[in-house]
């Protein structure tokens, strides 16, 4: 039996290019397929999954797919607003409390959350380190966002410009790192996360400046009128919240018509959020409510068609491999008529001949099966992440 | 096999029952904070057996200057509900984060009542339009009428946190209000006796007070514990000149060489505290003996 095997990995040995991409070829063809549907399937139940954990969803008028991706993922560019008063709508009636969003600013590529303290308890975020936001200017950070950015509590993160083009713009905000959140395997990893009133003030609604009443203001103040100054647009304005300056950050009209970009109801119950829905679809015409499940749904569905046309496409594209390399082990064969006779003609039975020829052929498709199922593996633990990394950058 | 299926039923079962354990950890009892003495008595009066009710201003520290430390605002978004006075009187609430739904301004129903401060600043700089930073006066628990109203916000708030004892606390708030308004009777029975008098008040916080009892006076800005500058003195004889039966009405107990300079100028002085701040009496009490040292100095 040693005397094949020796013959054998010699054989290999001698064409070991063509059997390389022999192995290459059917590795593709065993791995692709059950890799596909691997990714779609994990990415499917992430989906689902955030989903579930996010029932309803109430934004403004529009695309209900571009709410649900905004709401729940925070991918969408300069979305649509809803004002704040429209949470105390919600709390008004009576059916459940409400958490505001605001994701329309980023620092460095990372979405800017403006929520409320309840967001995190509502996501069951715990903290790797350091402690929710307190004040306004603080920020914690995903666990992504803090290993990416090499940032930790007592660090900064800065807020960047929507348009660089915009000089005459809000100025960027350089925020304090106060806490970073384990990782969640979620969105949330991916965010920075501040008081909705710290998003106002990065918008320019809220802002702290010089005291215009204090003497070292005075090259700033243009005239004084009674009880009105008019200053210069010199007049400093803070880009970082401190504890000396916080308390002259200020915010301009009523909070009640802030924008939000999206309020996550919390339902006390199935009969609540069944009624909640019905208020909005009958009596609000200005803003929409969703329930994400079945928005996601939809989207899937068109992810799994895609899906099966893709399938449908890598199986036909096996099959030609798999006669592609019948026809080389069939040519292989004729090719080798000369090796066979000469195996025959030193004492080699018929048996002990085909048997080398099948332990070949074997060895190749154990060795694409092998790797086959290593790659799997490593697809099923670290294809979501992977295809995460390369669609992110 | 049996012993791998046994096994994977214990696990299972330690798992959901840790889940269970956590799920019940994370109720605890309630906490109520309230931002100052009047609100702390109000929310105490009606909900003292439903929650832990807190008042984190120390004492001696006047609630309407206090500003919360982090710890203390870790504590308040733990809090199931916040009592505020509204009117601006939190001046740190825009600084700090919390749920907007645990909030309950106890001056909301009644916000065109409030009166705004004179003199704001207003300015403008840059492309943005004029505003100020100014805003109404706080200390609305002085008009017995208006901390009726912020007991009633209160009495709401918990009734529709606690639905169950909703009929306790109404109870309970009819009694409060009852008691509110006899305080509101004996004040204006106090205050008549006033009429005609000059009134000073030492600091401005007694813009409700005036309008509620009738009683307008001019406010300086003397603080109790520190001796008037030779200024201030000065400003007040040119105020009182020429005016007779002039009263001066303080937060609380003035220096002793000042009641000696106010006495010599023939300036009577009464103590009427708000009771923003935590003192060894209830604030109820603290009104009733506002209420007799009215009728001892005045009567």
């Amino acid at each position: 039996m040693n005397d094949l095997f020796y013959l054998s990995w010699q054989y290999i040995r001698h064409h070991k290019n063509k059997l390389l991409i022999l192995i290459f070829a059917i590795t593709l063809v065993i791995w692709l397929p059950i890799a596909i549907k691997s990714v779609v399937d994990q990415t499917a139940a992430q989906l689902l999954d955030r989903a579930n954990n996010t029932p309803l969803v109430i934004g403004a008028p529009g695309s209900p797919l571009e709410l649900a991706l905004g709401s729940l993922y925070f991918r969408t560019q300069t979305p649509a607003t809803l004002t704040f008063d429209e949470l105390n709508n919600v709390e008004a009636t009576g059916y459940a409390s409400a958490i505001p969003l605001y994701y329309r600013f980023n620092a460095q590529g990372h979405p800017i959350v403006g929520t409320n303290p309840e967001y995190l308890k509502y996501r069951q975020l715990q903290f790797a380190k350091g402690r929710p936001v307190a004040l306004l200017g603080e920020a914690v950070l995903g666990a992504d966002v803090a290993r990416k950015l090499n940032l930790t509590v007592g660090d900064f993160v800065v807020s960047s410009p929507e348009n660089v083009f915009d000089i005459s713009g809000v100025y960027p905000l350089k925020m304090t790192v106060v806490g970073i959140l384990k990782p969640a395997f979620s969105p949330d990893d991916q965010a920075v996360f501040v008081d909705i009133k710290t998003s106002w003030v990065i918008q320019g609604l809220g802002h702290g400046h010089q005291d215009l009443n204090n003497e070292s203001a005075i090259g700033q103040v243009l005239k004084k009128d009674g009880s009105n100054i008019v200053a210069n647009a010199s007049v400093v304005q803070y880009n970082e919240i401190t504890p000396e300056n916080i308390a002259s950050f200020h915010f301009h009209g009523d909070y009640s018509q802030y924008p939000v970009s999206a309020i996550i109801p919390v339902a006390r119950n199935k009969k609540s959020a069944a009624l909640l829905i019905g208020h909005y679809r009958e009596d609000r015409e200005s803003v929409q409510i969703l329930r994400s499940e079945r928005v996601i749904a939809e989207l899937l569905d068109t992810v799994v068609t895609v899906r099966n046309y893709i399938f449908i496409g890598i199986t036909a594209v096996g099959l030609a491999t798999c006669v592609i390399a019948l026809l080389v082990f069939l040519l292989s064969l004729r090719l080798r008529h000369g090796e066979r006779f000469t195996l025959a003609r030193i004492g080699a039975s018929q048996w002990q001949i085909y048997l080398l020829m099948a332990t070949e052929i074997s060895s190749v498709l154990l060795v694409s099966a092998c790797l086959s199922i290593l790659l799997v593996l490593a697809t099923q633990r670290f294809g979501i992440q992977v295809l995460q990394q390369l669609i992110l950058t | 096999m049996n012993y791998v299926i046994v096994l994977l039923i214990v696990l299972i079962s330690a798992c959901s029952k840790e889940e269970t354990e956590n799920q019940t950890a994370v109720v605890g009892a309630a906490e109520i904070i309230a931002v100052n003495y009047p609100l702390y008595y109000f929310t105490t009066e009606l909900a003292v057996d439903l929650a832990t009710i807190t008042l984190l201003v120390p004492g001696g520290v006047d609630p309407a200057e206090w500003t919360p430390n982090v710890d203390e605002i870790l504590r308040l978004q733990q809090a199931d509900l916040v009592i505020l006075n509204g009117a601006g009187y939190s001046r740190w609430l825009n600084h700090v984060s919390l749920t907007e739904s645990k909030l309950i301004d106890t001056t909301a129903t009644v916000s065109s009542e409030l009166i705004p401060l004179d003199q704001q600043t207003t300015h403008s700089h840059g492309p943005q339009a004029v505003h100020s930073h100014g805003g109404y006066a706080s200390t609305t628990w002085m008009d017995l009428a208006l901390a009726q109203s912020q007991v009633q916000s209160i009495a709401r708030a918990l009734a529709e946190t606690w639905p169950g004892h909703a009929d306790v606390i109404n109870q309970r708030k009819t009694l409060l209000l009852n008691k509110l308004n006899e305080l509101d009777k004996s004040y204006k029975r106090q205050v008549e006796q006033l009429t005609g008098r000059t009134v000073f008040y030492s600091h401005p916080v007694y813009q409700y007070f005036e309008r509620r009892y009738q009683l307008p006076g001019f406010s300086l800005h003397w603080e109790p514990d520190e001796q008037p500058s030779e200024k201030q003195w000065g400003e007040l004889e040119r105020q009182v000149a020429n005016k007779s039966d002039v009263l001066l009405i303080w937060e609380d107990s003035p220096l002793e060489t000042t009641l000696q300079r106010l006495n010599r100028m023939k300036i009577q002085t009464v103590v009427i505290t708000p009771a923003a701040a935590k003192s060894g009496n209830t604030w109820y009490e603290e009104q009733l003996r506002n209420i007799d040292k009215l009728n001892a100095c005045c009567s």
